[in-house]
């Protein structure tokens, strides 16, 4: 129901960002009780696997579009 | 979230196990939960909170476990303590329990040698179980601890927010309930990493990678350059030493032609000296017959030596006697033998006439140096005649020598006539050129091999460098991409976040307005209800004044009550609302509206209440929405409780 409302939300964001907001609102929800550093440590894990897929798509359109040219 | 079930085992007045289920149907959501003061409506309600938030809100562990149990046990032994529950979230069911086990001590205290146990599993549709390892991460998901006291709360003790100094309550309990605290808390955890991987971008140096590709493709560049330079000189090399081989063989085979040149060469080389000596003794004949007087010196002599010898013969110049050894023999009257010379004797006249005929001393000196001289003279052209015979003797076989040397030149002349004497010099000339251009591609090649293995080490050091500046270019881009994204998830929350939090604020205005209008007996009396910017609630009443000040402990209690279920309606998250004791302050109107109207305004209601706060109208209203009803009986014989279905 939250990440419907969350979904809803940021409806307007792109997907990736999307994404990650929901991501990381769960996980501080998730994490409402625990300290900060380890919060953002996992953050910055979500970011970094997000950024990587986001990398790895770009280089995929990248290769596909060479390939039609 | 919505109660299945809760069993309690040992906890506080709960001796055993006892357990309860909780109505969870649409149309009969109510719970009712009778008991007296002290029977275990507030337990129930703490049990309910420790299951799911453990020990922060428990202060002393001893003390929630059943004393009926510790007295059954010896000391030293345990008793094990737990409450279980089980609620359906989304559509999935879920299993929590929470245990501690104590030890009886000496003075009949109990100490917990453990921290509680606390363990959550999902029960899949298909009767599967999957135990969850992140409890109270799943917990704060479904009902975060932080907005617990909204939904399990003691009724006598909700007219918080209607207080005058509410502001801060009424804004933290929407800031938790709605998660805009989460939702604030993503954004500053998304703007920290953020900030991170900008210092990280920062000591990246962003224009390395070009360098060194820059730097290695000149090196590379170079290289070839030099690799071609260094074969082509290779080639040359070999190109000029097989031409050098060619030349040595063809001068080998003319080595004959080689001793002939020699030989000639060795009789120009000695005609020339021997050319060079005839000049020398030419030069010094000529110099010696340029003495003419030498020629006529020794008949000279003679005749002077001749004359001079006659005049002393004829005592012209006697010999050897001085004047005055003559005049010491006259003086003395004694000759040198002995005899008297007297005056008139006739030797005594001959030395007086002596000493007339003598000539002076210094003539005769001269005279003896001048004989001297002229003999010393006559020596002299004797030797130097017998030198000019020497040189002359010298130069006649010297123009002989040369005479030879040039017939023999002649005749190596002659026989090299006929030999390739020009090839050969051509040959060893072409050799010469052919040897410098092999040390000139030898120090050529030398430098290059240098240059090559230098630029060779280089580029091993760049390929490192590349490698390392490649990994900080990936991560370089890793980082710029993490950047973007967290920095455009904490703009995007910031963008929303406070849009969102305006919306939730008026939402939740309206729909404690409309909920007060109907649990309030004063239905017209309160024209308004404002929650305003600065989270403050505000009630109107019909002259358009603040009429909070003037609320009973009944009417804010109401007040709260609705905006607690204005805060649930609007969540939109399935919650059970358990009140302890709801019904305390309120009169007879307030319960009448509240126990007709509360269920149709939340999900699942659990009401912990005494029988003087449950009866007539109040108990009337509510009978259509109960789905279960218990009563805990508290055996005074026995001191526990125990819950008795109704």
């Amino acid at each position: 129901m939250f990440q419907e409302r969350l979904n809803k939300l940021f409806a307007k964001c792109k997907p990736n960002i999307q994404a990650l907001i929901t991501e990381v609102v769960m996980l501080e929800q998730a994490n409402i009780s625990m300290s900060k550093t380890q919060t953002k440590e996992k953050v910055d894990e979500i970011v970094s696997r997000l950024a990587s897929k986001e990398i790895d798509n770009r280089e995929k359109n990248r290769v596909e579009t060479r390939t039609l040219l | 979230m919505i109660f299945e079930r809760i069993a309690l085992v040992n906890f506080r007045q709960y001796f055993d196990r006892q357990r309860l289920e909780f109505a969870k149907d649409r149309q009969r959501k109510v719970t009712v939960i009778h008991g007296v003061n002290g029977a275990g409506k507030t337990s129930l309600l703490r049990a309910i909170n420790w299951c799911l938030y453990g020990s922060e809100y428990i202060d002393k562990v001893g003390e929630l476990i059943s004393k009926e149990a510790i007295s059954r046990v010896e000391v030293s032994e345990s008793v094990t303590m737990s409450v279980e529950l089980s609620f359906l979230h989304d559509g999935d069911r879920y299993i929590v329990k929470r245990s501690l086990r104590g030890i009886k001590m000496i003075d009949a205290n109990v100490q917990s040698d453990l921290p509680d146990e606390f363990t959550m599993v999902h029960m899949h549709e298909d009767g599967q179980s999957e135990q969850i390892k992140n409890p109270i991460g799943t917990i704060n998901t479904i009902l975060p601890s932080n907005i617990r006291s909204y939904f399990l709360f003691d009724g006598e003790q909700i007219d918080e927010f209607a207080k005058p100094e509410s502001s801060k309550q009424v804004k933290h309990a929407i800031y938790h309930v709605f998660r805009l605290e989460t939702l604030d808390n993503a954004r500053k955890s998304l703007e920290a990493v953020a900030t991170d991987y900008r210092r990280e971008l920062k000591d990246i140096s962003s224009g390395e990678l070009g360098r060194i590709a820059d730097e290695e493709q000149k090196a590379r560049t170079e290289l070839e350059r030099s690799e071609n330079e260094q074969q082509e000189a290779q080639e040359e090399k070999e190109s000029v030493r097989r031409k050098m081989k060619d030349i040595e063989e063809q001068l080998g085979k003319m080595k004959s032609t080689n001793e002939l040149q020699d030989r000639h060469d060795r009789i120009i080389k000695d005609t020339k000296q021997r050319r060079k000596e005839l000049e020398d003794v030419t030069s010094l004949i000529r110099d010696i017959s340029t003495c003419t007087y030498f020629s006529i010196i020794p008949d000279t002599v003679k005749n002077a030596l001749l004359f001079l010898e006659t005049k002393r013969e004829k005592g012209g110049i006697p010999a050897n006697i001085k004047q005055q050894f003559v005049r010491d023999l006259i003086n003395q009257k004694q000759c040198i033998c002995g005899r008297p010379l007297t005056e008139n004797c006739t030797e005594y006249i001959q030395l007086l006439s002596l000493i007339n005929a003598t000539p002076l001393d210094s003539l005769e000196d001269d005279v003896l140096t001048l004989s001297a001289t002229l003999r010393m003279f006559e020596e002299r052209a004797n030797n130097q005649s017998t030198h000019l015979g020497r040189q002359m003797k010298r130069r006649i076989e010297l123009l002989n020598l040369i005479l030879d040397l040039d017939t023999e030149a002649d005749d190596v002349r002659y026989r090299l006539k006929a030999s390739p004497l020009e090839e050969v010099s051509g040959l060893e000339k072409q050799r010469q050129l052919l040897q410098a251009d092999m040390d000139n591609y030898t120090m050529t090649l030398g430098a290059l091999n240098e240059r090559i293995e230098k630029l060779n080490k280089y580029l091993v050091q760049l390929g490192k460098e590349l490698l390392q500046a490649q990994k900080n270019d990936r991560k370089q881009k890793l980082l710029t991409t993490k950047l973007n994204l967290a920095q455009q998830g904490a703009d995007a929350i910031k963008g929303d976040y406070q849009g969102h939090s305006n919306i939730i604020r008026q939402e939740v205005e309206t729909k404690t307005k409309e909920i007060f209008r109907r649990l309030s007996w004063k239905d017209g009396y309160f024209q308004s209800i404002k929650i305003d910017k600065d989270f403050s609630l505000e009630i109107i009443d019909q002259y358009g004044k603040q009429a909070r000040p003037d609320l009973s402990t009944g009417e804010r209690q109401i007040l709260s009550l609705s905006f607690i279920t204005a805060m649930a309606c609007i969540r939109e998250e399935e919650a059970p609302l358990i009140i302890d004791t709801p019904f305390g302050y309120l009169s007879t109107e307030h319960r009448s509206n509240v126990t007709k109207y509360l269920p149709d305004l939340c999900d699942q209601l659990v009401l912990l209440v005494t029988d003087e706060e449950l009866h007539s109208q109040a108990r009337a209203n509510l009978e259509p929405h109960i789905g279960n009803e218990y009563r805990l009986e508290f055996d005074k014989k026995t001191n526990y409780t125990t819950i008795i279905e109704c």
